[in-house]
């Protein structure tokens, strides 16, 4: 079809090859650094940790800058810039499940002997330094600083959880008191009750969003307090995520959904906010670092009468939480001085006094002295059931082929729930039969 | 062609000027990604990995069209229906559209612009505005098709009304260019046809069909084309709206290529992928293009 | 408008009212003004014929109800509803015109025998466009779209309503049409702000020097502290776009010229190699593109953006400006290089002239892609050069999506494009006839 084939081959070769010396000859090292840029994506807590790095300005003279990206491309950029190898970035706050991809593959830097020079590691808590810093996990090498500490809790409405005529209603139908729930079974009932289309008022928004994580983060709340785990001691699957326990988990999640809002389909943390401030939600389970604008009187008109508390417990006296958070960490493709500032910076963000004040702006510490301070749990209504959380996390997969495991998760546990394709037991057993080719062909375990 | 004669040489430099920028330019930007992306597809090799690309000839073609070939054919099942339903509701609405703005009247060069409007929207910002519109409580979609607001059809999220969702938005956003293709078409149209046809008496059924169908054909093609092929490239609007879901059901060849390409980072693999749907889309080309001569012919 | 507590049909009746009262003014005129009366008249009976008419559709929109009722699907049952009513009433109408005949058409010939007052026939000398009978028909076909192009702008309309609605408004259940506008919107659009602690807020309050955007963000307890980058991504939109719109359609129209009028080597294959450029999932070639761009340091610049753009667009200008030129006489060219004319004076004098409706056409496609491209400016910007598109989606609050801004950025957004469109429209009616196809 193409005579012209070769020559143009060719043509791109000399073209590639030209721009590839170009590139190589223009990369100088800069021997003094003025500027660190740490990437994260576009939410508030990076506002905050802005409003932090420019005190370090203050005190050192050296700028930092925080590169804001959205949420929903903030995997792809960094994904593109690992690829490239590229040193745009000084550091990374980089999602908990991406510490298999940086510590195996060589994107982050190894912080393990200058945590423990400098007893940062002993200054977290131990949760906190297990699923945002460490990897392999248990292994004592560290590869990131926790930074902002998240976990799944839940929001509600304290007018219709409190009003008498209500409470009333529930005992007598339920056979015990209307309160915050403790249990699961509770937090349905709770929704059931409230489930009132013709009211315009509904049950509980969870999450079901399809792309990328949205659906798995939502549902593994219920998983991991059925005693559930994405993976046994040896890493298998089979049997594990689609035991018995887990088919009736996901009922579960499944029979919560009938009572959500209309329109919580395709919901991650921005759609189950807005159908609590809507007023259609009673319930709203979300990430901690996304309540904020639940106080907000301009934003949310039910400000005055939301309040929170922590995940529930399952059936079986288990009970966990999602893990959201990130941890700080310093990208290995920048020249040795910038590795060093960047250290610098996170050697002086890791002080108490910092912080405590990295708190005071917004920031969720993971500082084991600060989270305990009576002052964090009296900052916000939602401290104290974030504190609460933190004791009791769970995460997926952080090995680097996470996202090979996550998407057949998202993709059955998303048909089942909100497409109604297939029984809760197929669609698991699908999953699971998936993710463990995917965990063979990866060699993590044997066929 | 023409005769140069004399001018022979001078032409020719003024071919290679007018055309080297041309082919410079694309090979620079098209053919390098082009030839490196084929070159992956016969490795294993993910752009992350920090490791150099393993031959593997055709594996990951072999993967594709035999052990992983229910799930890729679910894929391409889709995206044909989608590009059939949402093409052939183009051609009927563009050129029901064309038909009535073919005579100008006061105001139709406006009324046409206003109608170009969907078009002109950057599909992002389609897809999220869709994706509010579509929200059975907080969109006006079901309120105008008469569902009860109240427990009425969740379009995202069910297995069946989800391609329909992202047809409807398809269509409302093409439709309009099917339309310009149409409207030139209608505008060559000789009018000695019509008038001919018009002394003879024929009924407006007859002219439709002997003249202005015809007539327009070609241009009814190209618009099948180009969008055919968008349909394969259809990747913001889905991902805006559906995300692939519920499960796979909406999961079109590209929203699985973005899937198998950033997500999974499995750079081999979804560049075979690629290369596939660029086969594909060959193909259905010249097999639209050959219609096309025909059409132009007869 | 229509409130939308009130279960459906009432947009519907609305809108079909609206219908049969253009319908009815429309054609009343044209039908009156060849009776030999005052147009005015007839509009004045026109819409009282439409208000009828719609008043009738209602009735019988009612009367179908319980037939739409015992369909399991209302949508189903009250399309029915429509297509019936409508044929009902298009029914009657033939019927009623039936009631006044001949005479309308004496009227009209006889006015046109007299060299009476008559709209100079500027568009077609054809007979039967003369018709009264025609030109009814022409002016249903104009209410038609016109109500079609209200019915495609409503999703545009609603945006430009949310651009005005406070947050809570913007996401209310049931959708709000009627609403309180605030400027929030456009300001979350157009500033930075910061949010404030109730002790900042009391203290801010009593400032003095706060303007009245200051006072709209207020209220939900933000400062504005600065300009938002809005502006900046706009900037970079339009000079991109521009720029890669100019050099995809001059580099394009030298090429197409070359194709067209010189023999070139392998002509058929390169034409079709650079088509198929254009076929290639943009997804894939993203990554080298990403890897080749941070080797050449383009990454992030305004030039690389524009390069890519160029290239991207050059697949199509080139194809299609090529259909026009093919069209283009060769004899014109010839006739002038006999007079002396160089073969670069004969492009520049002759063709280009010819082709401009095709230009026109090109630029305003090619326009409308770098305006709107996401993908790639996605990953191979991230603040000097980025422009729109990636810029807008990702106005996500603490977990609220800003809608209010959004919608706003969007519109801001639309405009340029619009313009460019609108003052094009001539020569996009003509000028698509892609008549390049052929040769493949």
């Amino acid at each position: 079809m193409m005579k012209k084939t070769g020559s143009f081959l060719l043509l791109a070769v000399l073209v590639l090859s030209l721009a590839l010396g170009v590139g190589g000859a223009t990369a100088a090292p800069k021997a003094q650094v003025t500027e660190l840029k740490i990437f994260w994506a576009q939410w508030p807590p990076a506002d905050y940790l802005q409003e932090i790095g420019n005190r370090y300005e203050a005190e050192t003279g050296i700028k930092v800058t925080v590169i804001q990206e959205p949420w929903g491309t903030f995997l792809d950029r960094m994904t593109a810039e690992w690829a490239a190898k590229g040193d745009a970035y000084d550091m990374v706050v980089g999602d908990s499940q991406w510490l298999g991809q940086g510590a195996e593959q060589g994107h982050y830097m190894e912080l393990t002997d200058f945590m423990v020079e400098n007893g940062i590691h002993e200054t977290v808590t131990p949760a906190t330094l297990q699923f945002y810093g460490e990897y392999p996990p248990g292994s004592g090498r560290y590869w990131a600083y926790p930074t902002e500490g998240d976990a799944v809790g839940w929001a509600y409405r304290k007018d219709r959880l409190e009003d008498p005529e209500e409470m009333a209603a529930f005992e007598a139908k339920y056979g015990y008191p209307l309160a915050v729930p403790k249990t699961w079974m509770e937090l349905r009932d709770i929704a059931e009750f409230f489930y009132r289309p013709d009211e315009n008022v509904y049950g509980a928004a969870i999450y079901t969003q399809k792309d990328y994580d949205g659906m798995i983060m939502g549902y593994e709340n219920v998983m991991f307090s059925w005693g559930v785990n994405w993976q046994d001691e040896n890493n298998q699957v089979l049997g594990i995520v689609n035991s018995e326990r887990a088919v009736e988990a996901l009922e579960f999640y499944k029979e919560l959904y009938q009572f959500a809002p209309p329109g919580t389909d395709n919901a991650f943390f921005t759609e189950v906010n807005s159908a609590f401030i809507n007023g259609q939600a009673t319930l709203v389970m979300n990430y901690f670092a996304f309540f904020p604008d639940m106080l907000d009187v301009g934003k949310n008109p039910y400000a005055q009468v939301t309040d929170f508390f922590a995940g529930p417990a399952g059936p079986y006296g288990d009970r966990y939480v999602a893990l959201g958070g990130q941890g700080l960490s310093v990208l290995n493709y920048i020249s040795d001085e910038r590795k060093q500032a960047s250290l610098d910076f996170i050697k002086w963000f890791a002080q108490e006094d910092i912080q405590r004040q990295w708190a005071e702006v917004g920031g969720y510490t993971c500082n084991i002295a600060v989270l305990e301070s009576e002052a964090f749990l009296n900052h916000t209504p939602y401290n104290p059931a974030f504190a609460e959380s933190m004791t009791f996390v769970k995460d997926f997969w952080n090995i680097p082929i996470y996202n090979d495991l996550l998407e057949p998760a998202q993709r059955y546990i998303n048909g089942y729930v909100v497409g109604n394709v297939g029984t809760a037991k197929e669609a698991l057993d699908g999953m699971a039969v998936e993710q463990h080719e995917v965990l063979v062909e990866a060699g993590v375990i044997d066929g | 062609m023409t005769q140069h004669g004399r001018r022979q040489m001078s032409d020719k430099t003024i071919a290679h000027f007018f055309i080297w920028p041309t082919l410079i330019l694309l090979i620079v930007m098209n053919i390098f990604p082009l030839f490196y992306s084929l070159y992956l597809s016969f490795n294993d090799y993910s752009v992350i990995a920090n490791e150099p690309p393993q031959w593997v000839a055709l594996d990951n073609y072999e993967k594709i069209l035999t052990t992983e070939r229910s799930r890729y054919w679910h894929n391409f099942t889709v995206t044909g229906r989608y590009a059939a339903l949402s093409v052939g509701l183009q051609i009927v609405i563009g050129f029901g559209l064309a038909m009535l703005l073919r005579e100008k009247f006061r105001g139709s060069g406006l009324i046409t612009t206003l109608i170009l409007i969907p078009m002109m929207l950057s599909p992002v910002v389609v897809g999220l505005f869709w994706k509010l519109i579509f929200d059975p409580s907080k969109g006006f979609f079901n309120y105008l098709i008469y569902l009860n607001p109240r427990g009425g059809d969740q379009w995202l999220s069910d297995a069946t009304l989800g391609l329909w969702a992202i047809v409807i938005v398809d269509v409302w956003m093409w439709s309009p260019f099917v339309m310009l293709l149409c409207l030139s078409g209608l505008g060559a149209i000789p009018n000695y046809l019509y008038e001919a046809a018009a002394i003879d008496r024929a009924s407006a059924w007859f002219q439709f069909r002997r003249i202005t169908l015809p007539q327009v054909m070609p241009l009814l093609l190209i618009a099948v084309l180009f969008r055919t092929i968008e349909a394969f490239k259809a990747f913001d609007l889905v991902m805006g709206l559906t995300g692939g879901g519920p499960g796979d059901r909406t999961e079109t060849v590209a929203v699985r290529l973005y899937s198998e390409a950033f997500l999974k980072t499995r750079t081999g693999e979804s560049s075979a992928l690629a290369y596939i749907v660029l086969i594909i889309i060959i193909s259905i080309s010249n097999l639209y293009i050959r219609a096309l001569n025909r059409a132009r012919e007869g | 408008m229509f409130g939308l507590d009130i279960p459906l049909p009432d947009f519907w009746i609305v809108y079909f009212f609206a219908f049969w009262v253009l319908v009815g003014t429309t054609t009343g005129s044209v039908v009156f003004r060849h009776k030999g009366y005052h147009p005015l008249l007839g509009i004045v009976v026109g819409a009282g014929g439409g208000v009828l008419s719609g008043v009738l559709f209602m009735l019988l929109l009612v009367a179908f109800k319980p037939v739409a009722d015992l369909l399991d699907r209302p949508l189903i049952g009250t399309l029915i509803s429509m297509v019936l009513s409508a044929a009902i009433i298009l029914a009657l109408l033939a019927f009623a015109r039936r009631l006044v005949p001949e005479s309308v058409r004496e009227t009209a010939v006889a006015v046109e025998a007299a060299g009476g007052p008559r709209a100079p026939v500027t568009y077609s000398a054809r007979v039967d466009k003369v018709d009264p009978t025609w030109q009814s028909m022409q002016s249903i076909r104009a209410s038609v779209v016109v109500m079609l192009a209200a019915l495609t702008l409503i999703p545009v309309i609603w945006m430009g309503m949310t651009a005005f609605k406070s947050y809570p408004d913007a996401v209310a259940s049931p959708p709000k049409v009627a609403f309180d506008p605030t400027m929030e919107g456009i300001l979350t659009l157009l500033t930075r702000r910061r949010q404030m602690t109730d002790a900042q807020k009391a203290e801010y309050e009593l400032r003095e020097d706060l303007n009245w955007a200051d006072r709209v963000m207020l209220k939900s307890g933000q400062a504005i502290i600065g300009q938002s980058d809005y502006v900046k991504r706009l900037r970079n939109s339009l000079i991109i776009a521009s720029i890669s719109t100019v050099l995809s359609v001059t580099l394009g129209l030298l090429s197409a010229y070359a194709f067209s009028r010189f023999r070139v080597p392998g002509k058929g294959d390169l034409l079709f190699f650079i088509l198929s450029t254009r076929m290639l999932p943009p997804v894939v070639v993203t990554i080298p593109i990403f890897l080749m761009y941070r080797e050449l340091g383009w990454y992030d610049t305004h030039g690389g953006l524009i390069a890519l753009y160029t290239a991207f667009n050059l697949s199509f200008s080139v194809w299609l400006l090529k259909g026009f030129i093919d069209e283009i006489p060769k004899e014109y060219e010839e006739a002038a290089l006999v007079d002396g004319y160089t073969r670069l004076q004969a492009f520049i004098r002759i063709v280009i002239p010819e082709a401009v409706t095709g230009i026109a056409a090109t630029t305003v496609f090619c326009f409308i892609f770098a305006w709107n491209e996401y993908a790639f400016a996605l990953m191979l910007t991230a603040d000097k050069a980025r422009t729109a598109p990636p810029h807008i989606p990702s106005m996500v609050g603490s977990g609220l999506v800003e809608w209010a801004a959004i919608a706003a950025g969007s519109l801001f957004f639309l405009i340029p494009v619009v313009i460019v469109t609108f003052a094009l429209r001539k020569y996009l009616l003509r000028g698509v006839t892609f008549g390049a196809i052929r040769q493949g």
